[in-house]
């Protein structure tokens, strides 16, 4: 078996005429949590499906666990929890009734599937409504069930596909620590489809962004930040004018500076220096407080990756 | 096996809250049943009702209900967006297919057994004891072995139609249709046709002489044939990749 979680050579799938997936390489480390970013229609469903053996690609191969896609599914699906675009549960069944169905799928012995489900739907609060059937529940309380049945039968791999979608914040920070919780200290690892770029910073190991059926960037959090340019830097002070602007556009460390309630804004090239900026400014006459310098956050980063697609 | 038992005990278990709570849905299901047993037993004539067209009565009266459930296995799943969780399941192919088919088939049979317990009892209240028990028993116990190859026959039909229907409403509308197709064509055609109505009953008349017991045997014997090839259709149809796309 290999040690990545995932391997993807070269995935690519059409749905007629429709190119959903293209030329998708991609690796996964076992016990990690990827984050796999994307505007809809970018092709992380298709992913899902594909790397469940759900789908059949057009061309390339896929491994999870270290079976191929197309020839073992079955044992990809055996060992994986899944939950989709949909909460996929039984509306005329109970909480307890659904996650009793998929771990009786599961072939989880009566005594350990008793226990789990106990343990699960207790650390989400809802053990005690455990009987009621799933119809009346607002979305966000079916949604944690239908992460407590992804993570029932204690799966070596979980793909979630927007996970936190639906919950109040205090859950969706509880469920983020559970996820990370599950990586570091059971070896799980998980495949997760995110729209919320604060859950992907503060929950991945490494993440990817797709568009348009292409990765686009892959790397930690920290690496895709890094890579967006030299970030930005705030100054604080005064006597910031219209030439002062002019001058630092002028320059080509300098991508764009504007002032903002009396602050200037830079946004740097890679490798931009502040020093040479910051005596610029004081020779012209602006009288500099402070100076703050940081990197882009991972939301910038996205949103800089999906105009250049506009452009 | 045991695949197919967890998912044929899952699809009870929503039958049974179909209308809500499983007593209210116990309940819709059988006040409409028993009215017609009890209409059918107090209406039909002695004789008609000891007759084997009060066995096969029983058989084809839950028919509507039975369609309406195998309607709801795969379309109903797809249409409730559960059908791919469970396809991203651990669960095989034929475990899906079979717990399906299998919760409607039992589903049509417990049916049709019902109706006969009550067809029976009002019948025995109403009109008395039957001329021969042994003669009633026998067809109805008949009627019930050959319950199974229909429903079995109805819910492979059913699952072929449901495959690929994206609602519950167009997969009972398609099977219906099939139904008063596979129903009133034959007597359509027949009735339209005066050398086809010679030649049915120049047919009897070489059966007459047949034991009923062989005619019998020939026609579970066919309608098993028919069975186990739609069984093969719905399990070559039923593809994971295709059930995801439709």
């Amino acid at each position: 078996m290999s040690d990545a979680a995932i391997r993807i050579d070269g995935l690519t799938m059409d749905f007629g005429k429709v190119r959903a997936l293209e030329d998708l390489s991609l690796e996964v480390e076992r016990g990690s949590v990827f984050g796999f970013l994307g505007p809809n229609g970018a092709g992380k469903t298709t992913t899902i499906r594909l790397l469940l053996g759900l789908l059949e690609p057009t061309r390339g191969k896929a491994e999870v666990l270290g079976f191929d896609t197309h020839e073992r599914a079955h044992e990809i699906r055996s060992r994986s929890g899944a939950l989709l675009e949909q909460a996929g549960l039984y509306e005329r069944l109970s909480a307890e009734e659904n996650l009793e169905y998929y771990g009786q799928i599961n072939r989880m012995p009566g005594i350990e599937r008793r226990g789990r489900i106990k343990e699960l739907l207790t650390s989400v609060g809802l053990w005690e409504r455990r009987k009621e059937p799933l119809k009346k529940w607002s979305r966000g309380m079916r949604q944690k069930v239908a992460v407590a049945r992804a993570l029932l039968h204690r799966p070596e791999m979980v793909f979630l596909d927007e996970p936190t979608a639906g919950f109040d914040p205090s859950s969706a920070a509880a469920l983020r620590d559970d996820l990370g919780g599950l990586a570091s200290r059971e070896g799980v690892t998980v495949f997760l489809c995110t729209h919320n770029l604060f859950e992907a910073e503060r929950l991945c190991d490494v993440v990817g962004v797709i568009r348009r059926g292409k990765l686009v960037a892959v790397g930690s959090p920290d690496e895709l930040r890094a890579g967006s340019g030299g970030g930005r830097a705030e100054i604080i002070g005064q006597g910031f004018g219209e030439k002062m602007l002019r001058m630092l556009r002028e320059r080509v460390e300098v991508r764009s500076a504007e002032i903002t309630n009396g602050r200037l804004a830079i946004e740097l090239e890679e490798k931009a220096k502040m020093a040479p900026l910051v005596s610029l400014l004081v020779h012209e006459g602006a009288e500099i407080e402070e100076v703050r310098r940081g990197k882009a956050s991972l939301e910038e980063v996205f949103l800089k990756l999906m105009e250049e697609d506009k452009g | 096996m045991r695949d197919v038992w967890t998912v044929f005990k899952k699809e009870l278990k929503e039958l049974l809250r179909l209308h809500g709570s499983g007593k209210r849905t116990l309940l819709l299901t059988l006040l409409p049943l028993g009215a017609v047993g009890v209409l059918f037993a107090t209406t039909w004539n002695k004789q008609l009702l000891e007759s084997p067209a009060g066995a096969v009565f029983c058989v084809v009266i839950p028919l509507g209900m039975v369609i309406a459930v195998i309607c709801d296995s795969f379309a109903g799943e797809r249409e409730r967006h559960t059908l791919e969780t469970l396809l991203a399941s651990r669960l095989p192919n034929n475990a899906i297919l079979f717990g399906k088919m299998g919760a409607a088939m039992a589903f049509g049979w417990i049916l049709t057994l019902l109706i006969m317990v009550f067809m029976r009892s009002v019948s025995l209240v109403a009109k008395g004891p039957p001329e021969s028990w042994g003669y009633l028993l026998s067809w109805h116990a008949g009627a019930l072995v050959f319950a199974f190859p229909i429903w079995s026959l109805w819910a492979s039909l059913g699952v072929l139609v449901s495959l690929r229907s994206p609602t519950v409403k167009r997969a009972q509308q398609m099977l219906s249709i099939s139904f008063l197709l596979v129903c009133f064509l034959p007597a359509i055609v027949v009735g339209g046709s005066r050398a086809m109505q010679r030649r049915i009953e120049g047919a009897a008349r070489d059966f007459q002489d047949v034991n009923p017991m062989t005619v019998a045997l020939v026609a579970l014997g066919i309608l098993l044939l028919v069975d186990v090839v739609l069984i093969l259709i719905a399990m070559a149809r039923f593809k994971r990749s295709k059930l995801i796309l439709d």
